[in-house]
């Protein structure tokens, strides 16, 4: 059994040499030998070395790079618009900041002297809280549209 | 088809710094260098010009993003291969395609002991049966098989090198060149005992 193992392994080893005798010899255009074992493999070697490929198109690089350049000009104009949107919500809030900063006693004294009805008070409210739910459901909403598409 | 030299590690190393710098046409050197061996991994892989194309593309859009995390601890030319085969066979994966076959009665080939006397290299190379028999194994082998014998014997890729765009262990490598090609002599004698 194991006699027979070991003349497997050498005659593994004998045709591994010889396969890459065959690819030295193709490699280095030498002359063909007496081997037909090698002789074979050289055979075999061409026919690897020619294989029904599919022909690269011609401008096939400056296509890519192309692609690249606007996927990247894409980007950039996606952050532009992020940038935008970031700079109009900073005015909001900056607007918001002054408006307490500069009227806020004034509004204070206001909401203290104006009586408002309860029925309106509560009609307000009732507003007021399907105005941020409807909000907060656009918002979420763009903000899973806006992660799918990145 | 031309082997190009590929490019020093030095070269390697501008090519990238000149892309992540966005030089114009850098990206498109980079391409122009490298296509040849990512065409070659993903056509041998998948065999469908159409998604050979789109493909390669997408290889090369991957490579310009995330070519800031490359850190030169393989050759480039392997690097890219990584990509351009993990592409494809995840567009393979995906076809529900196996990239790698386990004949049920072994490999399907046995050690040709007795060899045909006096072997004429000329005289076969001529014979366009021949060329045709062994160009329709070929086409008959898995894709991982294929793409392996495509990259050491056309593009001359190192048994290292192969592992490291494939993944696989160098012995593995060893093994399914080995193996291939003492199938396809193993096909070539038959029919060379047929004609004869």
């Amino acid at each position: 059994m194991s006699d027979e193992r070991t003349t497997t392994k050498e005659s593994e080893l004998r045709e591994w040499e010889a396969q890459e005798r065959a690819v030295r010899a193709e490699r280095l255009g030498a002359r063909v030998g007496q081997d037909s074992a090698v002789a074979q493999y050289r055979l075999i070697d061409r026919a690897l070395r020619s294989p029904p490929l599919t022909p690269l198109p011609r401008n096939f690089a400056a296509e890519v790079a192309a692609r690249v350049e606007l996927k990247a000009r894409a980007g950039n104009e996606r952050l532009e618009v992020w940038l935008g949107r970031g700079l109009v919500a900073l005015l909001v809030l900056a607007g918001t900041a002054a408006v307490l900063v500069f009227f806020g006693d004034a509004l204070r004294d206001l909401a203290e002297n104006v009586t408002v009805p309860e029925a309106t008070a509560l009609r307000v409210q009732t507003f007021a809280g399907w105005a941020a739910a409807i909000a907060a459901c656009v918002g979420v909403s763009a903000a899973f549209n806006l992660g799918r598409k990145n | 088809m031309g082997q190009s030299e590929p490019p020093s590690i030095d070269a390697d190393r501008a090519l990238v710094a000149a892309v992540l710098a966005g030089q114009p046409k850098a990206f498109e050197t980079l391409v122009r260098d490298y296509q040849r061996l990512c065409w070659h991994i993903i056509d041998r892989m998948v065999r469908h010009p159409d998604d050979t194309r789109e493909l390669c593309q997408d290889t090369f859009l991957r490579v310009h993003q995330y070519l800031h995390q490359y850190r030169f601890e393989s050759p480039l030319k392997s690097w890219i291969g990584q990509v351009a085969y993990s592409v494809a066979r995840r567009h393979l994966e995906r076809k529900r395609i196996p990239i790698l076959e386990v004949d049920a009665d072994g490999d399907g080939f046995s050690l040709v002991e007795q060899v045909s006397d006096g072997f004429d290299l000329a005289e076969a190379s001529a014979d366009a049966e021949l060329g045709e028999l062994l160009h329709a194994e070929i086409e008959a082998l898995p894709p991982l098989q294929r793409t392996v014998l495509t990259l050491y014997h056309l593009e001359e890729v190192s048994i290292p090198e192969i592992a490291q765009i494939t993944g696989l262990a160098a012995g593995t490598i060893k093994s399914h060149l080995f193996r291939c090609r003492a199938r396809l002599r193993d096909r070539l004698e038959k029919c060379i005992g047929v004609v004869e």
